[in-house]
């Protein structure tokens, strides 16, 4: 297995919403789509994951609800709030325009 | 827009929050399943896979700690758990945590009390409007003797009235007293007289009605009158329909116009409640009042003073109207008859003689609470040094710094306010009883209340203190390395100078302990010294009342005496009634004075004495003894030579070297009295002040304006001397007699005596409770500190007795210590005594200030107390087993 990634906090944050923003998600499935579309690059340490979560979801960003999983098993699944999704917006502009700002420097150097 | 569901996750983080660490479980554990679970899919057995998936899922705990931070409820959940913790430590130190809340309750306590007392009477503005511009006016006849200040005559205050640059206006009042019939019982009702300026003047409207127009100023209109709040709801019933009736004073029909609002007052003097004015009737000045000037000087001045006039100004102004009318009339100025008038201002006239106790009040209070204030320091660094252990251990094991801090934070602040309940649960109930047991004598008492500014005060100050003393160690403590902390026992400097803060408080106390005790002290000689005055006269076994023949149903004198004669027979008839006697004026609880002129003295040689008119045998019955000549007796009648019996202090005074009797004087413009008997000196205003000259005259020779006052003194006997029935069958020979004489005031001469000494009285106790109070505070400071000093000497006096010194060598080792700083606090609080010495001088009688013996009895009681106060902890440092104390690390 390769080393995981490790993610900035912030970055973290950012994935996880993005990911929420197509459909709500329990915290295993995060994890798994993230590395599924990364295509195994970043994997989420659970020890950041569900801190991460619990501080979005007590920051109004991400609201939880109980339900049922694939396999009837009881699981919190979590979804963006109105606030979440602007919140998302704004941050994923930041950060495109933070990372083609960093591309501009490494191309000329 | 967040808040919408930030709101109910904090909610439910606070109330819910076994449900929400349920869940967190939960989830984690769905988790972990699904790990298990891809695992197994890869080709893991079951077990193997569980083990690799929790290896790879981390600390449980950890991630579940971490959520539970992202809560942001820690803070309320941690102050919480801070609170519930501070509280489980004070309830383990219980001896720390009592002491410190009582010392705490104690000073913020007495001190709230005492600055509400004080700012009721002192500081609180009066009930009339612009306060601090109103003056009052009275006279001194400097020439006379004595200091006697008394009011004017009307014809004065009518010059004062027209001729002052200094006033806006001017107002004039007298004291009156009325018989109030026809409703139910006849009550006896005091009030005022004032003229129609009066109450505009003070700037209060009538609460119903009106007050007094000029008109009904003069002489010949209609009577009204205006009622007191207390009196319309007391006697009417608050019946609005009171405006308009009529009521019969002193047999006399008055109209009600008007009734003053509930906190009015006038005048305001420190009367008790049941002598304040609770009627007013219009000043009438009759033309043979203004006429003659000499003759009463009852008319008090009140006047506001022109907004840019000083009291001074006013001082030399109304002196130059004195000038000038006594230049105008030298028929009636000459001699020693002359006037000096004096401005007062009113709020300071009506406390000046409240003044000098509260002030001595606070200074009293606020030594205490700077001990009590040092005293809960004293414990908290003690206690800080004790806990650094603890602080160091927990230090160790990972906890923030700041929560430490905070912790240390909550407890201080938990103690402040157990200390603040206390504190103001016994403020309230030191303001009831001083309500209750003060004396009645100072204006404005029965208003006291918890002064809600004073409690404020006390509280932050203590607040203060205990998170000054209790976060300060902590403080210190959490910038040091928990190594040097866990080390071995506290040695550090800090603990040096730790000792040496405290070791300056303990002295400080016991020097603030010593000047409040030697106060009390001094002041408890001063009480003795007044209760042993002799009185001149016995007054145990005595029952007094009062009655009034008013002149409305008795305006004979003759039939007047004919009553008081039969009913002075009747009650020495009652059962256990040894002798009756009847006096216009009781020692004590009356005082007259008349101006009396020698027989040849020059025609404006005019003198003060006390009067009064008594029956014959009032001075057997009194057991006044008669030092030469003779008593009253029945042949001293009108028509008879008139005769006077005069006091000691008169004979010394004005016949020495000469014999009095038989000696002539003028009372008033013609009448001459022979002296016929001098009697011995009793005191009439107050025990502390020397008996005064006085003339006594037989109440059926001579008709004064007190003649309608009778008080009668019956001695009795041993048997029926606390006889509850005794008042009703006194009250049933006079009610046969006269159904309408009201009997009011009954008492007795043992009472009166105490009611004269009950301010002295009151701050004596006062004073000696606060002494006591410091005292304890300081001897508790001092046995603390000195615990802490054997707590830290533990390891070296245990080598000490291991090494073979005797228990009672250790002992005074100890014991050294503590009377180092008994010595060092008495010697310093001795010094420091004459500082305070100043305030306690007015309140002191025939004993000096820097009375040597009460200095040192107290000084050598105090270090006394002070040495078994630390001779318990050293006794207690010999107690250890050397080889217990030694292991204990």
């Amino acid at each position: 297995m390769s080393k995981p990634t490790d993610l900035v906090q912030g970055t973290l944050d950012l994935l996880i919403l993005k990911t929420l923003a197509l459909e709500p998600m329990h915290g295993w499935g995060i994890a798994q789509r993230i590395r599924q579309v990364s295509k195994e690059v970043l994997q989420v340490n659970q020890g950041a994951l569900y801190p991460a979560l619990h501080r979005l979801e007590q920051s109004g960003w991400i609201r939880a609800k109980w339900g049922e999983s694939d396999n009837n098993r009881r699981a919190k699944f979590y979804s963006l709030t109105p606030a979440g999704r602007k919140y998302l917006g704004q941050e994923e502009a930041n950060w495109l325009r933070l990372s083609a700002a960093i591309g501009l420097v490494l191309e000329t150097t | 827009m967040r808040w919408i569901y930030k709101l109910p996750l904090r909610l439910r983080s606070l109330f819910r929050k076994s449900r929400v660490e349920q869940e967190l479980t939960q989830e984690l554990r769905f988790h972990l399943e699904k790990l298990i679970e891809e695992k197994v899919g890869k080709g893991m057995i079951p077990e193997e896979a569980r083990y690799a998936a929790l290896r790879e899922l981390g600390g449980v705990e950890q991630i579940k700690e971490e959520c539970r931070d992202m809560r942001r409820v820690n803070y309320i959940e941690n102050f919480f758990q801070d609170v519930r913790y501070g509280l489980r430590m004070l309830r383990k130190n219980p001896g720390f945590t009592v002491v410190a809340v009582l010392t705490l309750g104690l000073g913020i306590g007495a001190n709230t009390a005492v600055f509400s007392l004080v700012d009721t009477i002192l500081l609180r503005p009066l009930p009339y409007r612009d306060p601090h511009q109103l003056v009052l006016v009275s006279e001194t006849l400097p020439q006379m003797g004595g200091d006697t200040e008394v009011g004017m005559a009307a014809g004065e205050y009518l010059d004062y009235r027209d001729r002052n640059r200094s006033f806006v206006q001017t107002g004039a009042y007298e004291a009156a007293g009325f018989n109030l019939t026809g409703e139910g019982t006849p009550l006896r009702v005091n009030a005022a007289a004032v003229t129609a300026s009066a109450f505009p003047l003070l700037g209060v409207p009538a609460q119903l009605g009106r007050s007094f127009t000029a008109d009904e100023e003069q002489p010949g209109s209609i009577p009204v009158a205006v009622l007191s709040y207390s009196l319309w709801q007391r006697h009417y019933g608050a019946d609005r329909r009171i405006l308009g009736k009529t009521i019969r004073l002193d047999e006399k029909p008055y109209v009600v116009v008007g009734v003053m609002p509930p906190s009015f007052q006038f005048p305001f003097d420190g009367a008790p409640l049941s002598e304040r004015a609770d009627l007013w009737v219009p000043e009438i000045f009759t033309p043979d009042r203004v006429q003659d000037r000499v003759k009463e000087f009852g008319v008090g001045f009140i006047g506001r003073l022109k907004p840019r006039v000083s009291e001074e100004q006013a001082q030399a102004d109304v002196a130059n109207i004195a000038g000038g009318f006594m230049q105008q009339h030298p028929e009636s100025y000459s001699g020693t008859v002359r006037v000096a008038p004096r401005v007062h201002r009113f709020a300071a006239y009506t406390v000046h003689k409240a003044r000098p106790l509260m002030m001595l009040l606070m200074a009293a209070v606020a030594c205490v609470l700077l001990i009590a204030c040092a005293n809960v320091a004293n414990l908290l660094l003690a206690r800080g040094s004790y806990r650094s252990h603890e602080m160091a251990i927990r230090s160790a094991i990972g906890a923030a710094r700041r929560r430490l801090l905070w912790q240390c934070l909550v407890e201080s602040l938990l103690l402040s306010l157990v200390g603040a309940g206390t504190g103001f649960g016994l403020a309230v109930l030191l303001v009831d009883g001083v309500r209750k047991f003060g004396p009645a004598d100072v204006p404005r008492l029965q208003e006291a209340a918890v002064d809600p500014s004073a409690l404020l005060f006390t509280i932050v100050l203590s607040l203060l203190t205990t998170l000054l003393f209790g976060f300060a160690p902590a403080w210190r403590l959490s910038h040091a390395s928990p190594r040097d902390c866990l080390q071995e026992s506290p040695r550090a400097g800090g603990a040096r100078t730790t000792q040496r803060l405290q070791s300056f408080v303990a002295v400080a106390e016991i020097a603030m302990a010593l000047v409040l005790s030697v106060g009390g002290g001094l002041l408890l000689k001063s009480f003795v010294r007044v209760l042993s005055v002799p009185l001149g006269f016995r007054p145990e076994g005595t029952f007094i009342i009062r009655t009034l023949f008013d002149r409305a149903r008795y305006p004979d004198p003759i039939k007047r005496e004919v009553v008081q004669k039969e009913l002075i027979d009747r009650l020495s008839h009652v059962r256990g009634v040894q002798v009756v006697a009847g006096a216009s004026h009781l020692p004590l609880s009356d005082t007259r004075q008349i101006g009396f002129r020698l027989e040849h003295a020059a025609p404006d040689d005019f003198h003060w004495a006390e009067n009064s008119l008594v029956s014959p045998g009032y001075f057997p019955a009194m057991s006044i003894s008669i030092l030469r000549g003779r008593d009253f007796t029945e042949q001293d009648r009108r028509d008879m030579p008139l005769v006077a019996v005069i006091n000691e202090t008169l004979a010394r005074q004005y016949f020495p070297g000469r014999d009095p009797v038989g000696q002539r004087f003028h009372w008033g413009d013609s009448d001459l009295f022979t002296i016929v008997g001098i009697v011995g000196d009793v005191h009439i205003s107050a025990l502390d002040r020397d008996p005064p000259p006085m003339i006594y005259n037989s109440m059926f020779q001579v008709q004064s304006g007190a003649s309608e006052r009778t008080a009668l003194v019956l001695r009795l006997d041993p048997r029926r001397q606390h006889d509850q029935n005794l008042f009703s069958e006194v009250q049933q020979q006079v009610w046969s007699l006269d159904r309408e004489l009201p009997i009011y005031n009954f008492t007795s001469f043992e009472t009166l005596i105490s009611e004269s000494v009950a301010q002295r009285r009151f701050t004596t106790v006062l004073i000696l409770s606060f002494a006591l109070i410091a005292l304890a505070l300081a001897l508790i400071g001092l046995f603390g500190v000195m615990s802490y000093l054997v707590a830290q000497r533990q390891r070296e006096l245990a080598i000490r007795m291991a090494l073979g010194a005797d228990r009672a060598g250790v002992c005074w080792l100890v014991m050294k210590r503590g009377a180092a700083l008994a010595m060092a606090g008495c010697t310093i609080g001795l010094a420091l005594f004459p500082l305070g010495g100043q305030s306690i001088r007015a309140t002191l009688y025939q004993t000096s200030a820097y009375d040597p013996v009460t200095l040192l009895l107290v000084a050598a009681l105090l270090f006394g107390v002070a040495l078994l106060s630390s001779y318990i902890p050293a006794r207690r440092a010999t107690k250890v087993d050397p080889m217990v104390a030694l292991r204990h690390e």
